[in-house]
């Protein structure tokens, strides 16, 4: 009788997640950096291009692991984000220069 | 002879769960747009008004597009495209459709995968820019708010 060993389990947690797994990374940075940039000139460019910012640098870095197949798209993320937050800083400090003392009667 | 094959089984998330980001970013665009909705932006004001309008005197590429969301609210295509046409025909529609799109393939439904190209965003990023210098132009007033 030959004792038949049983297959080595697949080492758990070791190896990087799947490629494209973490897709969502770039795309999140190009959605929330196109939506900065759109508000950016209200000011809200900066919360769109800071998550623009940091979603493109975690998904270029996803990327050169292996876990995401989009780097291109979160590179356009990462640079749309930084146009974004620069479009939101100027408005922001032409806001405190001004003492945002907008006409409030449209938008 | 048995032979117990121990191996870990990855636990399958569940559909809810990974609904959740979808539908909380849905929850929250559907309160904006309730908000816009109620509050009309044509006669209220909801925002400051816009910086680089105050500042230079031109239109945004934004400029409009909270009065578009709300005379869209309002079942009127021809008021929100007299005031933002590119929100109303190259933002939101993309916008609703895709998080349709993330919503449905969260809880299941089979969709097709939805590939976006280097050369499309760029286009998109182009569009955003042509549409910003035209409206200012003159003889376009039609594209301004």
């Amino acid at each position: 009788m030959t004792e038949v060993p049983p297959p080595p389990p697949p080492p758990v947690g070791a190896q990087p997640s799947a490629p494209g797994s973490k897709n969502w990374m770039g795309i999140t940075a190009l959605i929330a950096s196109i939506v900065g940039i759109v508000l950016g000139c209200c000011g809200f460019g900066i919360i769109g291009g800071g998550a623009g910012i940091v979603f493109g640098h975690l998904g270029k870095q996803a990327a050169a692991n292996g876990e995401a197949t989009n780097g291109k798209i979160a590179n356009i993320g990462f640079i749309l984000g930084i146009v974004a937050a620069a479009l939101g800083l100027i408005g922001i400090i032409y806001g405190f220069v001004n003492g945002f003392s907008y006409d409030f009667s449209t938008n | 002879m048995t032979i117990v094959a121990s191996h870990r089984e990855a636990a399958p998330t569940s559909r809810i769960s990974r609904a959740v980001v979808p539908l909380a970013v849905a929850a929250a665009v559907s309160a904006a747009t309730g908000y816009i909705a109620t509050h009309n932006p044509h006669s209220e004001s909801i925002f400051p008004k816009c910086i680089f309008l105050h500042s230079t005197g031109y239109y945004c590429p934004g400029c409009g597009g909270t009065r578009a969301v709300y005379d869209l609210a309002h079942g009127d295509f021809a008021g929100a495209f007299q005031m933002n046409a590119f929100v109303t025909v190259l933002f939101l529609p993309p916008a609703v459709l895709g998080l349709a799109w993330w919503i449905l393939r969260a809880v299941g439904v089979k969709l097709p995968d939805v590939r976006t190209s280097a050369t499309l965003v760029w286009l998109y990023v182009a569009a955003v820019g042509v549409f910003w210098v035209v409206r200012n132009l003159p003889g376009m007033e039609f594209l301004r708010p």
